[in-house]
């Protein structure tokens, strides 16, 4: 069954780093974009321990007023635009070709071009720091005016058009999705017997590509601002300086779905194959999902409650209402778990993870739904915990989860079972600990994003207790890249179908050919390598 | 086809589990050394971060955050039980080869866990509303200040009924600065920012509202206890954001009129106003 013997029907490899730097193969490219993305993952991490060494006390010890805006600044940007948007992209480049029985991707010269628009606009984004006036720092927002031409310097405007690259890069690869998704279902691949990522996949293209040209019409008209004299945002020539939030934000909420859709996508796969049971409600989950997609156009003023610019109510209400899609999902994964045979190999695991701190996630960000108490922890330290939560606790935990998973079918080779618990465990605790603390900070009136504060605030020992928390997560990933070192070399050797896996990527060989499949088995579910496996009556 | 073994065996779990306890030791050592107890913890959550609210609209704020807070808890320990004892009951055992039950959804369930989720949240938008009708309502009042913000001062204007102002109080923390404001008097603050984005931000009022440059924001609330309170920006508007502090002084009213009276014959006193006193561009 499944052992696919293949000769690639493609022309022989060129040897190397040529053949990388000149790949079409969505895999290599999908592998690319996790790679990328790592690297971006450790300089945005380093970031955020400048950040945390700073506030460990009161004070200023290491870095002044200025370089710390830039360093919470960049951190943000590294982590939202060059780590968790592409490397979940970069899991669906891998996975959605092989999950419906695809060669490659529809265009595949344009999934190059997508990847390689990423590395230049980081890079346009980081040479920031070598400009005078240091790399941009007001905030990942940039809020005009501050981020107008005189307040900020020139690493603002290499920060707008570094993104303005990496949302050409998201917009490209949305295209791609899409028709590679609608046109190169292989046969009995219905819709509805897609995998769940494939669906994530579906509705965060869908996002991205009505969402990521507006925030790139804000990053023009801002970019004009600067250096044109447009007067777009400008209240002292008939501009608004609330507009630029307006569009930001239309933008950047929508961006929380495409930062998390797909890492649901990731747990959806990973649950049944551990637990041995489909998905719990597999059609409620996917019109979960689209429900999520649609309510996350209807929510982006709630970032800006305090301005009093917003009409409260209906952002407001449609907040609250999108915890509903969202808590049907979490009570789905509980169900495929239950009375099922769960084994804890690691990708159970950081899906463990992701289950437990992403529902504190939700629940802390219901807070912020109830306007009035949204006044008050607005802008303080609630929110930074609530976004880490969610992007940490959630994207991230899967992220890892689904690294785990994919990678003896990257690589032909199994990661460290060992190093990879113990990565967990201590990214776990360090994780709860750096941000559990500041939920506590925010009630106690800790503004975000300053440098200092008073030693009799009252925040010295919360701020030491997380900054000790961002070192333990620093420290889970040693056991991480060392295991991916030793593994690549040494790993015990995976086979086609290391997890009893349900998806079609399971049904090649470890790594795949180009091209991906000789022949495929039949499709009759959505879990067809199962069905493939133990026969369809055992499984209806 | 070679498939790793799913059995639980070997050193990983072991390895795992010492590792585990290592750090979670570790841990509560740090957090000792720092001084957090668990009462200290709870405290910190409840009431909001252990505030006792100072104004009316805080009452009716906290009132509501504890409401969300006790909602929040139930579902937290409902649904993290549900997970960990789902995780810990349905372990794969030794003799597990046959498939568990395939079951691919139940409506009834998924009807029931859509419906009370949707109750709670519109039930919470409800009270929420309610809450913010309290908190956006501006009666009349007798006292109204202008708090401007620029980088990175805050500056008070008093002004009169008919909005002319009377002096403006430039020192923004201090026995002799601050935003001094009678006990028990309905107060109207109007918001104005000079050049960025600022946010006018009182921990103890659980409170903020954003002062946008081009756009004027006006609140109310009433001060309900004497004491000086600490303010701050709490919206990026620069490299010196974190020092741009301010605080509050309530007083009862007598002493309120006494000093509001002083301050008037000093502005008059004084040849020139020392900033100017308009700030719209």
């Amino acid at each position: 069954m499944a052992t696919t013997t293949l000769s690639p029907a493609a022309p022989a490899y060129r040897s190397g780093l040529y053949e990388w730097l000149t790949t079409t193969d969505h895999k290599k490219i999908g592998i690319m974009y996790l790679v990328n993305s790592m690297l971006f993952f450790v300089a945005g991490g380093i970031l955020a321990l400048v950040v945390r060494v700073e506030l460990a006390q009161p004070a200023l010890q290491f870095v002044d007023e200025a370089f710390y805006n830039q360093a919470f600044t960049m951190h943000a940007s590294f982590m939202l635009f060059l780590f968790v948007i592409p490397i979940l992209a970069g899991f669906g480049n891998y996975a959605v070709p092989l999950q419906i029985g695809a060669p490659d991707m529809a265009f595949p010269r344009i999934n190059a071009l997508s990847f390689w628009l990423l590395p230049l606009g980081g890079a346009l984004m980081a040479s920031g720091f070598l400009v005078s006036g240091g790399a941009a720092a007001a905030g990942w927002t940039e809020y005009p005016p501050l981020s107008g031409a005189q307040f900020s310097g020139t690493g603002t405007d290499l920060w707008i058009m570094g993104l303005t690259l990496i949302g050409t890069s998201s917009i490209l690869g949305a295209i791609n999705f899409l028709v590679t998704i609608f046109k190169m279902r292989a046969p009995g691949m219905t819709l509805f017997r897609m995998p769940i990522l494939v669906w994530t996949v579906l509705v965060t293209s869908v996002l991205v590509l009505m969402a990521t040209p507006v925030l790139t019409s804000a990053l023009i008209m801002l970019f004009i601002d600067r250096n044109y004299g447009g007067h777009f945002f400008d209240p002292a020539n008939g501009g608004n300086a609330v507009l630029y939030q307006n569009v930001f934000w239309f933008y950047s909420h929508p961006a929380v779905y495409i930062m998390i859709l797909p890492a649901m996508g990731i747990i959806s796969e990973i649950l049944p194959v551990f637990s041995r049971k489909p998905l719990f409600g597999y059609k409620a989950f996917i019109f979960a999902t689209v429900a999520i997609g649609a309510l996350g156009f209807s929510v982006w003023a709630h970032h800006m409650f305090t301005t009093g610019a917003v009409f409260l109510p209906f952002f407001s209400l449609m907040t609250f209402l999108i915890a509903v899609p969202t808590g049907v999902k979490m009570f789905n994964w509980i169900a495929t778990m239950w009375r099922g045979q769960l084994t804890f190999q690691t990708p159970l695991l950081y899906a463990f993870g992701f289950l437990t701190m992403f529902l504190i996630g939700g629940i802390n960000g219901a807070f912020s739904a109830a306007v009035p108490v949204d006044f008050a922890i607005h802008d303080t330290y609630w929110v930074v915990a609530h976004i880490h939560y969610v992007l940490f606790g959630g994207s991230v935990f899967a992220i890892f989860g689904g690294i785990y998973y994919w990678f003896p079918k990257m690589t032909g080779r199994m990661l460290n079972e060992a190093l990879g618990k113990l990565q967990f465990v201590i990214m776990f605790i360090g994780f709860n600990l750096t941000f559990f603390p500041m939920h506590q900070l925010g009630l106690a009136g800790m503004p975000r994003r300053i440098a200092d504060y008073a030693g009799n605030a009252g925040w010295s020992e919360l701020n030491l207790a997380a900054t000790a928390g961002g070192f333990i997560i620093a420290l889970s990933m040693l056991p991480f890249f060392w295991n991916v070192l030793i593994s690549l070399r040494n790993g015990k050797v995976a086979g086609d179908d290391p997890w009893e896996g349900n998806t079609l990527e399971w049904a090649t060989t470890s790594p795949p050919p180009a091209y991906n499949f000789d022949h495929l088995p039949e499709i009759r579910s959505e879990r067809p390598v199962f069905d493939a496996r133990h026969g369809r009556t055992a499984a209806h | 086809m070679s498939m790793p073994s799913r059995s639980r065996t070997g050193s990983g779990p072991l390895v795992a589990g010492l590792i585990t306890i290592a750090v979670v030791v570790a841990t509560i050592a740090v957090l000792a050394a720092a001084g957090i107890t668990p009462q200290r913890a709870w405290d910190s959550f409840f009431p909001v971060g252990n505030t006792t609210p100072v104004t009316d609209r805080a009452v009716a704020t906290k009132a509501l955050y504890d409401i969300v807070f006790y909602i929040a808890v139930g579902v937290f320990l409902i649904v993290e039980a549900a997970i960990v004892f789902t995780v810990v009951r349905y372990r794969r055992k030794p003799g597990d080869e046959a498939l568990p039950p395939q079951v691919h959804g139940n409506n009834l369930v998924e009807v029931i866990w859509t419906a009370i989720p949707t109750a709670i949240v519109l039930l919470l938008f409800v009270m929420s509303w309610q809450t913010l009708n309290t908190v956006e309502a501006k009666p009349p009042s007798d006292v109204h200040v202008r708090a401007v913000a620029a980088q990175y001062q805050w500056r008070f204007d008093y002004l009169d009924a008919s909005g002319e102002m009377l002096f403006s109080q430039a020192i923004p923390t201090g026995a002799d600065g601050g935003m001094v404001l009678p006990v028990g008097e309905p107060i109207t603050v109007t918001l104005r920012a000079e050049d960025v984005i600022h946010a006018f931000y009182v921990p103890k009022f659980l409170f903020k509202r954003d002062a946008v440059p081009g756009k004027e924001n006006v609140f109310s609330f009433t001060v309900e206890e004497a004491g000086t309170y600490r303010g701050q920006c709490a919206e990026l508007c620069g490299a010196f954001h974190g020092s741009m502090v301010f605080e509050v002084h309530a007083l009862p009213k007598p002493d309120f009129d006494t000093w509001l009276q002083a301050q008037v014959e000093k502005a008059a006193a004084t040849p020139t106003p020392a900033p100017s006193t308009s700030a719209n561009p």
